[in-house]
Order: structure tokens, then C-alpha cells, then sequence
């Protein structure tokens, strides 16, 4: 059972009154109804003791100190889900996020501020601290290998720092520093679908966790140090990775800071959708015809309900229907706007409380095993990371994959070690020259 | 933090295992953790990687780039899996005293 709110003495509320400064026209933390739809619906309602609605209660009622002293700030993973069922549209999200202001920069979790820090040490703006000459090495060593060793990819590119290419594509680290391989799969996407695009030395790095360090100083930094180097390249399109955060932070932070910039920010899944429906990239579900393997996907809160809405939503079930067959796709319940957070977001992956995160999720553990899917199609790094962690905590038996995998196996493009998140059941299906696979240049 | 006793030494470690500060580590850290991993045998490729992977925290900070550190010791990057199951992050960076990596690992 829930602890009551106590009232002690009435200090004067600084977090109400700020946050109330700086709502849009229309929102006002006063209005809630206490109805409880934020609570009913959160993750993270419950735990510490704390769910949205107590914790609007507890600022309206001026106790900005006990709010300081708990952790449940880190255990609320910004997704929004309250504010989207809100019926007087209060941003509670916000709300905590000032809240995590309360906490001294250098005192809040180690890992999200190491990380915000890290992405300020160089130009690359990596999360990871992975210096330019470096992540360009990599890329250029990797992207020789497959020259070489990957027969029809000899012409394969992944430009770095190209004038005047239409889209600059940013980069989460994960990839270039732990798993390079992982890289391949879009740049054989982009090849394949024709885009002129560049990787940039500056700026290439697409985390931004001083947004989750509610540090809106080097938010504002990094995501004006992309958008310039995007710029400075003469792109015409900043193009997310399958990176919900990056792709948030950018998006959000732009506006947020007024950051002057013509680029159009996209995200990924978009592109993809367009392409195929432009007939640019040509997937198809043969492979699965026989097999039959079930699909759902994670609707990452970043890219859908925080900022591209259910259009993105409706475009991810198209290209995954594409790619898996329309009779091998399975919906969570609910989904798009509507889903619940896996509980990877709003830095809780690098907050230092596994065990608060494994509880949150085990909501979406539970919607992911009912729908008895075998596999998690995730285009964000922090779903991915989280869905493949509670799969393990909660030995769930299903696999999570990256969308570009399984695009690039429904292309024929899907190279031998390109297939780390795949399981035994399809770590052979449709590999490049084999009988039966696809020619993935072959015109249509 | 939790604290780990292990043949005579303490180390204080976070909630993923990674000791706290690279200048706590010492070899009875590479056996505990050697033990932790199921690694039967240390070899001289093991701590080839390790050296490596200090070499390169002690000049920048920050580990290397799998890439980087399967040119430096001219290990596949299958290879070292094969020497460090858990994978050189989980495994031989948290064997070579390295923090915890940041970022969305």
C-alpha cells in the first residue's frame, strides 16, 4: 500500500511555479481533475511508493524537498503516457524533469551524467566519449572489409564528411565502438534504396543524455553542434538512426532552443516506408512463408507518442508487414500513441537502479509474451537494450532485433555476421548468394 | 556499492559488477573476475587485451573502439569473444579495471 502525503510545514513551491512559467498556452498544472488516469496507466506508478498523480499533488502542494529526496525522478522514463490520457493535458513529464533539476548537476546518477559528459569531451558528441578520428577509422575499415569480402558490395559507400550530400545520417555509438558489424545492414539500405547521405566527424553522434540529465545547457549544445555540422555539410535532411532519444532530442531540441536551421528532421522508419512505397527498396516476406515466425513491435514513446504520432506507428507496421508477412505480424495491446514505455528511456538504462527498471518493464514483458510473438522488432538502441534485458531478467524465450536486420534479410542483403540479434532459427535464412536467396540488385 | 572480498583484497564495485576507480585494480581483481566469467585458463592473449585496453584508458579516458582494439592486438573481434565470453565490454574491460562504459550500451 501506498504511503499517504504528508504535510508538514508549507514551504513556498519554486518547481510548481517554474514549471508553470514555461507551459504552453493552455497547460496548467492547477487543473488536474485527480481523476487518476495518469497513475492507472504509468509503469512507474507504484514504485518508491510514487505514481504521477501523487507526485503532481505533492508539488501543488509545495513539497519541493520531499520531492528532491526521492528517486522515483529517475524511475519515470519520460515517456508521457500520463499527458497523452491526461484529459486536461498536464505535462507531468515536465514536471519531473525540472524535478530532476532539484538535484545538484554532479549529484545526479553517475552513469546519465558520465554519459552527458562524455558527449562533451570531443566534437564527436558520442555518449560513448569515441573521439572523430577514431569513429572514421572505423567506419572506413569496416566499409573496406565488406569490399572486399562481401561479393556485389563492391561499390558499397559510407561517407564521411561528404559536401553537399542530401542527408546527413547521425550515428549512435553503440554501433561504431562495441559492434561494428551492426553498421552494415543500413548503409546496404541506403545503398540499395539510392540515398546520397554522409556520416559527419562532427557532430556524428546521435545520444544526447544530458537531455535525460535535465541539462538543458549541453542539450541545447550537442544537438546545435549535429544540426550545424549538418549544415556546414549542405544537407537537406537530418536523418535519424533507429535511435528514439537522438531522434527526440534533436526534434524537441530544436524547438525547444530555437536553434536556426532549414534541415528537415526525420526519423528513419519514415524513410523506409517511403522508400519501399516509392518501390527504392523491394523487401519481401517469401522467406517467412514457410516458417511462419510470429513479429510484434515496440513502438518507442521518443518517435511515436512524443513526437511523430501514429503516423510513424502506422509506417513501422508497414514496413514490418513487409518484411515479415501481414499474417505474421502480431500487435501488443494497448499500441502506437497508446503503449506503454519498456522502461529503457529517460536514461533509466544508465541510472544505476536495475532493479526499479526490471519492474517497470514487467508491464511490457507481460504485453510482449501475450502476444506470443517470437520476435521484438525495436528501431530505438534504449528499447532494444531494455526488451532484450527483460527478455533475459524474466526469461521471456523471444529475440529483440534492430528493424534494419530484418530489412536487410527481406532485401537478400543480410550478411553472415551481420545477424548477432537473430536467433538459430534464422541465422542462415536468405544469405546473400545462396540458393533461393534474392538478388538484392535486381531490378523490379 | 557493493563490496567484494577476494584473497585478502576489497574491492567496491556498482551495481554491474565494474570496480569503482581504475586505480583500485590490481591482479587478484583479473583472477576474481577470470572466475566470474568461467574463463578456465589466463592466456597470454588475454593479457595481451587487457595491457591493450589499459594502455589506451591510461591515454584517453575511455576504452577503445572494438575495432580499434582488434587492430592493436590483431584479434578478430571473434577471437575475443572467444577469449572473453561476456564480450570485450562486459568481460575484458571490467577484467582490466576499466569503468563501466557510458552511452547506450
Amino acid at each position: 500500500m501506498e504511503s499517504p502525503i504528508v504535510i508538514g510545514k508549507r514551504s513556498k513551491s519554486a518547481l510548481i511555479n517554474k514549471v508553470m512559467e514555461i507551459l504552453p498556452d493552455g497547460g496548467n498544472l492547477n487543473l488536474c481533475l485527480t481523476c487518476g488516469a495518469c497513475a492507472s496507466g504509468c509503469p512507474a506508478a507504484g514504485l518508491e511508493g510514487m505514481d504521477p498523480r501523487k507526485f503532481l499533488r505533492m508539488a501543488a502542494l509545495g513539497l519541493d524537498e520531499e520531492i528532491a529526496k526521492t528517486n522515483w525522478v529517475w524511475f519515470c522514463s519520460q515517456c508521457q503516457r500520463c499527458t497523452y490520457v491526461c484529459p486536461m493535458s498536464i505535462d507531468i513529464a515536465g514536471l519531473v524533469f525540472s524535478a530532476r533539476q532539484l538535484t545538484p548537476r554532479e549529484e545526479r546518477p553517475k552513469g546519465i551524467l558520465g554519459s552527458c559528459d562524455m558527449a562533451l569531451r570531443n566534437e564527436s558528441c558520442s555518449a560513448m566519449g569515441a573521439s572523430p578520428e577514431d569513429f572514421q577509422f572505423v567506419v572506413e575499415d569496416v566499409v573496406e572489409e565488406v569490399r572486399e569480402t562481401q561479393p556485389g558490395w563492391e561499390e558499397l559507400q559510407a561517407p564521411v564528411n561528404k559536401q553537399g550530400a542530401k542527408y546527413f545520417v547521425s550515428q549512435n555509438s553503440r554501433e561504431p565502438v562495441t559492434e561494428p558489424d551492426e553498421m552494415i545492414p543500413l548503409w546496404k539500405i541506403l545503398h540499395l534504396a539510392g540515398v546520397d547521405w554522409t556520416y559527419a566527424t562532427t557532430g556524428w553522434g546521435g545520444e544526447n543524455y544530458c537531455m535525460f540529465l535535465a541539462d538543458d545547457e549541453n542539450w541545447k549544445k550537442i544537438a546545435k553542434t549535429s544540426l550545424d555540422s549538418a549544415r556546414d555539410l549542405g544537407a537537406k535532411v537530418y536523418l535519424n538512426t533507429e535511435c528514439g532519444h537522438s531522434t527526440f532530442s534533436i526534434w524537441k531540441g530544436q524547438q525547444k532552443f530555437n536553434i536556426e536551421t532549414d534541415l528537415e528532421i526525420a526519423p528513419m522508419v519514415m524513410r523506409y516506408a517511403k522508400w519501399i512505397r516509392e518501390g527504392r527498396l523491394n523487401p519481401s516476406s517469401d522467406w517467412n512463408k514457410d516458417l511462419q515466425i510470429k513479429f510484434t513491435v515496440q513502438d518507442p514513446c521518443q518517435q511515436v507518442r512524443k513526437s511523430f504520432k501514429d503516423p510513424l506507428a502506422d509506417d513501422l507496421r508497414f514496413v514490418v508487414k513487409k518484411i515479415v508477412g501481414e499474417e505474421n505480424f502480431v500487435d501488443m495491446t494497448p499500441n502506437k500513441c497508446n503503449n506503454f514505455c519498456c522502461g529503457g528511456g529517460g536514461g533509466f538504462l544508465q541510472s544505476g537502479f536495475p532493479e526499479a527498471r526490471y519492474e517497470y518493464g514487467r508491464l511490457k514483458f507481460n504485453q510482449i509474451k501475450a502476444t506470443k510473438a517470437d520476435y521484438v522488432v525495436t528501431p530505438c538502441h534504449n528499447c532494444h537494450a531494455q526488451i532484450h534485458d527483460l527478455n533475459e531478467h524474466y526469461e521471456g524465450g523471444y529475440q529483440t532485433v534492430h528493424l534494419w536486420t530484418m530489412l536487410a534479410l527481406s532485401l537478400g542483403a543480410l550478411g553472415e555476421n551481420e545477424r548477432e540479434y537473430l536467433g538459430d532459427d534464422l541465422k542462415e535464412v536468405w544469405l546473400p548468394g545462396e540458393p533461393g536467396t534474392p538478388d538484392p540488385f535486381a531490378k523490379k | 556499492m557493493a563490496t567484494i572480498e577476494f584473497e585478502g583484497k576489497s574491492f567496491t564495485v556498482d551495481e554491474d559488477g565494474f570496480i569503482d576507480s581504475f586505480e583500485n585494480w590490481s591482479e587478484e581483481w583479473v583472477t576474481y573476475v577470470k572466475g566470474v566469467e568461467g574463463i578456465d585458463e589466463l592466456t597470454e592473449e588475454h593479457w595481451k587485451v587487457i595491457n591493450v585496453l589499459q594502455d589506451y584508458y591510461k591515454k584517453n579516458g575511455i576504452a577503445p573502439m572494438v575495432r580499434v582494439l582488434s587492430k592493436v592486438t590483431g584479434f578478430k573481434l571473434k577471437h575475443i569473444y572467444e577469449l572473453f565470453p561476456s564480450g570485450p565490454g562486459k568481460g575484458a574491460c571490467k577484467m582490466a579495471g576499466l569503468p563501466k562504459p557510458t552511452g547506450c550500451v
